[in-house]
């Protein structure tokens, strides 16, 4: 249970766009890392960790962490059954979101995972704070945002 | 009086020296002047009560003097600007001069003199006469030169008066031309000597202490009518915030304040605000939303895959498993080698191979409960998302909704603001209406007070002339006084009837002349009469045409000339002079017709008219006059400015 019960760290570059979609979103760390893996998975993007120490990283504490455990099992199980890459099984990823989740094999995956909020968190920051103002722009580029959405998929009757 | 010459030195476009000598025959007793539009009539015409009476419209001192000679004028240099009439008057000659001179300094003019002379002529000798200005106008009074000096403007001015239905123009001259002031002062005279019981010529106690009643009575007399007028000031006073406080009352109660105004554009920018606050706050709580709803929103394909795949996952679990097999049982049998069935279990064999293959798919290994769970989880956090989108579509519409409510505002806004700048401040109508208010209540005490030191004054009076009633009755010499007072009385009374008459007569004879004059001039169908007050009014019911209005103007001129002259023939003691007519420009509003029937009057108005006159109007008015005219003039501009005009005689003009 590595990722579920301890500090969770965005690093470098990435740490400092939560911060600013934070600020203009009026939200928390939280909220952004929930919004962030669900873009990646939607954009089937990824991006490595940035370690730059320089940058003092974004936090999730523990406590946060703990309380709001089953949500973001939830997301990891989510990520793990839809994540294609490299052609795994579906019994392989039903394995990765449900038996292996939380054991030390889940290393790779748990990596991944972070890979597919970072991607997420990059495409975030750019539909959203790029040429933004005002609460009226950010208004816009959310409703732009998810009219791309609703273009791959749209709404059901 | 006749005019006979005038003499303009540099006064203005009349540069140098330029001489007019006017009619004075009877029979042609016509100067004609003609100049075009700009040459100069007006400001001979100006000239003449700038002569006699130091008045004119120009704007600036030095509008006096000529152009040409303020232009050559240097620094520290003077120069005179001069108008000198000469007139007959009483059977004496007389010359009237008035002389400004200026002088430019730092490039500046300033009156450096004036000076005014009348002389007269007597065996050849020039003599100059004492009270100039008196002089001046006792032969014209200055209120009356207005009407024998007429303007274009002045007459066009009556003239819409009397267009209008009625005309005080005349009114406050006809006493003085009529000398009707001669009987009126002498009444005056007599009835204060009627009141103050005059005794002089008889002595003694008696009439000490008639002297000293009197003098209290006279003191009375002087303070009651002292506080008298003073109330009736005050009255007028109260009269005039009554009728202020009535004026700013409707005034506030008709116009639209600015306040109100304000008032309003203060609540439309509140609206305003509120409604972009409204903006803000949408845009506020749909972020909101979104950072509530979107990680399901954007996770919908990903759960409904999710639903599939776990769908998938739970098939694959229930192939061929018993029911409520757990691994513990596996473990069991394994141990015991033999199945509840009596199957014996080795491993190697098929049968220990399914169990292990069970052993992966059956509780706790078994993800059975786990799928139903996150299947159920799933459905509902799809719900979470569902709504988003609408709410976002339904915050931009009314988003939208308060843009346009913004807009209209603004334009309210805006449309406020031009009212509140074409507005009257009421502040300023309701603190005058305060202090209209305070005066009212000043003034209304005043008057008390006035009212009680008239009755203590009227009383002291009473009682005075009750005392001195019994002295006059009582005395030998009161009766002597009695007796002359009688007599007073009866003067008074006789002057009064003789006043009556006389002003009956001249009026009713200003009558008949002024309507002849009218019905010569213009062949209308109403009348001109002449109220108590010397208004002139009509019986036209409708507003009088230009042509209408002038040609009563000169009917009423006539008309009063004609009565003079008829006075003065009748009363040759009472020396009332003829009087000149000087007109600038009377026919330019006039059309041909209108023009032709005055000219047939105009030689009758007066002994000596001087006409100034546009060369467009001129040709017709000179044919039709021309046996009339004894003088004619042109004026000639010697530049195309007109800054300089000179006077020719036009020996053309008359015969």
């Amino acid at each position: 249970m590595a990722l579920f019960n301890q500090l969770y760290q965005i690093k470098g570059l990435h740490a400092e766009k939560v911060r600013k979609l934070t600020e203009l979103l009026s939200c928390r760390n939280i909220d952004v890392f929930y919004i962030s893996i669900v873009l990646g998975l939607w954009q089937n993007l990824s991006a490595n960790v940035d370690n730059d120490s320089k940058i003092e990283p974004a936090k999730i504490d523990p406590e946060q962490m703990i309380r709001y455990g089953r949500e973001i099992e939830y997301f990891y199980e989510l990520v793990m059954l839809n994540d294609k890459k490299g052609s795994v099984s579906l019994k392989e990823r039903i394995n990765k979101a449900f038996r292996i989740r939380g054991t030390e094999a889940a290393g790779p995956d748990e990596e991944r995972f972070t890979q597919i909020m970072l991607g997420g968190l990059d495409f975030f920051y750019d539909s959203i704070v790029e040429n933004t103002n005002s609460k009226e722009d950010i208004f816009n580029n959310i409703c732009e945002l998810i009219q791309t959405y609703l273009v791959t998929y749209p709404e059901k009757e | 009086m006749l005019i006979k010459k005038i003499v303009l030195k540099n006064f203005r476009q009349y540069d140098g020296e330029n001489e007019i000598i006017f009619s004075v025959e009877p029979e042609k007793n016509i100067t004609f002047v003609l100049g075009g539009t700009g040459f100069g009539k007006t400001t001979l015409c100006q000239s003449f009560r700038w002569c006699l009476y130091g008045k004119s419209d120009f704007k600036k001192p030095e509008d006096i003097l000529s152009q040409k000679k303020i232009d050559s004028l240097k620094d520290g240099q003077s120069c005179p600007a001069t108008v000198s009439l000469e007139i007959s008057h009483g059977g004496k000659d007389y010359i009237i001069t008035r002389t400004s001179t200026y002088r430019k300094k730092n490039d500046k003019f300033g009156e450096l003199s004036l000076q005014f002379h009348v002389y007269y002529i007597e065996n050849g000798v020039q003599k100059e006469v004492s009270n100039k200005q008196e002089f001046v106008n006792e032969i014209i009074p200055e209120e009356l030169s207005e009407y024998f000096f007429l303007s274009g403007e002045k007459i066009e001015a009556m003239s819409d008066d009397i267009k209008k239905g009625k005309s005080r123009a005349f009114g406050e001259a006809v006493n003085t031309l009529l000398d009707l002031d001669y009987y009126k002062n002498a009444i005056r005279h007599l009835k204060s000597i009627s009141k103050e019981y005059s005794v002089s010529g008889i002595s003694g106690n008696f009439n000490e202490k008639l002297n000293q009643l009197n003098s209290k009575i006279s003191s009375n007399v002087k303070n009651l009518e002292t506080f008298e007028n003073q109330m009736k000031e005050e009255e007028d006073s109260r009269d005039y915030h009554l009728e202020k406080i009535a004026e700013y009352k409707s005034k506030l109660k008709n116009i639209e304040s600015s306040k109100e105004i304000a008032e309003k554009r203060e609540s439309k920018q509140n609206e305003c605000t509120k409604q972009k606050n409204r903006i803000e706050q949408e845009y506020k709580s749909g972020i909101l939303d979104f950072v509530k709803s979107s990680p399901y929103f954007f996770a919908r394909h990903a759960m409904d895959a999710m639903l599939d795949y776990l769908k998938e996952a739970s098939d694959m679990e229930s192939d061929d498993i018993p029911d409520k097999l757990h691994a513990d049982l596996i473990d069991w049998i394994e141990k015991r080698g033999k199945c509840i069935c009596g199957t014996c279990i080795n491993k190697n064999e098929a049968s220990f191979d399914l169990l292990e293959k069970w052993r992966h798919i059956v509780p706790p290994e078994s993800l059975g409960t786990l799928i139903s769970t996150v299947r159920r989880e799933t459905q509902d956090k799809k719900r979470f998302g569902e709504d988003l989108w609408n709410n976002l579509k339904a915050r931009k519409e009314r988003v939208i909704d308060y843009l346009e409510s913004i807009d209209g505002l603004e334009e309210e806004i805006k449309v406020l603001d031009e009212r509140l700048a074409k507005a009257e401040d009421t502040s300023e109508i309701e603190r005058n209406l305060k202090l209209s208010t305070k005066d009212l209540e000043d003034s209304k005490e005043k008057i008390t007070n006035y009212q009680r030191l008239i009755y203590n004054i009227k009383s002291e009076s009473d009682r005075l002339k009750r005392e001195r009633e019994y002295l006059l009755e009582t005395s030998e010499e009161g009766r002597k006084v009695l007796e002359w007072k009688k007599i007073t009385d009866k003067l008074v009374k006789d002057f009064e009837e003789e006043l009556s008459k006389d002003e009956q007569e001249k009026k009713q004879n200003l009558v008949n002349a002024v309507q002849n004059a009218f019905k010569k001039i213009y062949d209308a169908d109403f009348t001109i009469s002449i109220d108590d007050e010397y208004n002139i009014t009509t019986t036209s019911k409708k507003e009088l045409s230009t042509g209408q209005g002038l040609s009563v103007i000169f009917a009423f001129l006539s008309g009063l000339l004609d009565v003079i002259k008829q006075n003065r023939e009748e009363n040759a003691e009472m020396q009332l002079e003829s009087y000149p007519l000087v007109l600038d420009a009377p026919f330019s509003v006039l059309d041909k017709e209108r023009i032709i029937s005055l000219c047939d009057v105009l030689p009758k108005v007066s002994e000596q008219i001087i006409v100034f006159i546009k060369d467009v109007d001129g040709e017709i008015a000179r044919e039709r006059m021309f046996s009339k005219i004894g003088r004619s003039y042109k004026l000639v501009p010697m530049d195309k400015s007109f800054q300089c005009t000179k006077v020719e005689e036009d020996k053309n003009g008359f015969v």
